[in-house]
């Protein structure tokens, strides 16, 4: 009777094992997908030269996609919402991108080195995230307060005209980013996040704004006009 | 900045605290409270991912 309780717990272990397993595998490939098709969209967007739709059309859009993914989360539905997501960001990148190459001598080489530190965060956080199995639920409360506190800052600091703030606002999103990636990457090895669309969504928008956040800094100590 | 984008950046700015306030008051209230280990971890991770971005820097300035 014992051994059979005991076999059905580790078989009942073993499921979950399984199924978190799978949540983390279709989240990094469909993670994959959409980074090649923001990033094919951003070299579009490049080289049609088009404009950069300005800041409240991209908030708009963004968060409007956002919440059509997070609404269609649970149906095929939901992955196109979030190549519309994805996409739509990529196209936003791609001017941003065209403007750090114009204005900067060395703006190509901003570009590569904020790219490739980018992947080199990414990997080695969710590497560490996934191979320590470190439960990192306590950074949930630290990242949610601190993205909402940055990101009324970064609209004070375009408001105002601020730069200084704005450089302040990009430091503190590469910290903030860095924890949601340990987070995110945590909860799906822990059960926390199930839903691979939305997992995706948070590490896509993480190594976004981290990429776009390097950028700003890289820019602001080794930019040279 | 022209009058109508400022008052759209402020009108966003207000439908963000008002949609995502409760939820990251609720999250940070509800999220379990980390050991000093916990968070000396963190800031040990952070520190590295400072040291990559100083190096960056570095680098680029040749």
């Amino acid at each position: 009777m014992a051994n059979t309780r005991g076999s059905e717990a580790v078989s009942r272990q073993q499921t979950g094992a399984l199924a978190q397993n799978k949540v983390l595998r279709n989240t990094y490939f469909l993670l994959a997908l959409t980074l090649l098709f923001s990033g094919a969209t951003a070299g579009i967007s490049m080289a049609m030269g088009l404009p950069h739709p300005g800041l409240i059309l991209t908030l708009v859009g963004y968060f409007g996609l956002l919440w059509a993914t997070s609404a269609l989360r649970n149906s095929a539905w939901g992955l196109l919402a979030v190549f519309a997501l994805t996409g739509f960001m990529g196209l936003t990148l791609g001017p941003i991108l065209s403007s750090y190459i114009a204005a900067f001598s060395n703006g190509s080489q901003i570009v590569l080195t904020a790219f490739g530190g980018t992947g080199a965060i990414f990997l080695g956080l969710s590497g560490y995230a996934v191979t320590t199995q470190k439960d990192f639920s306590f950074l949930g409360g630290f990242i949610m307060v601190g993205i909402l506190v940055a990101f009324l800052a970064g609209l004070g600091a375009v408001f105002f005209s601020l730069p200084m703030l704005s450089l302040v606002v990009s430091a503190a999103f590469v910290l903030l980013m860095s924890g949601l990636i340990l987070w995110e990457t945590s909860q799906i090895i822990h059960g926390g996040e199930t839903n691979y669309i939305m997992a995706t969504v948070s590490l896509y928008v993480a190594i976004f704004n981290l990429f776009i956040s390097l950028l700003h800094i890289l820019a602001a100590f080794a930019g040279e006009r | 900045m022209e009058l109508w984008q400022q008052i759209a950046l402020a009108a966003i700015a207000v439908a963000v605290v008002f949609f995502f306030g409760p939820g990251a008051k609720r999250m940070a209230e509800e999220s379990p409270s980390g050991t000093w280990q916990d968070w000396w971890t963190f800031i040990k991770i952070v520190a590295v991912v400072v040291l990559g971005i100083v190096l960056m820097i570095l680098f680029l300035r040749g």
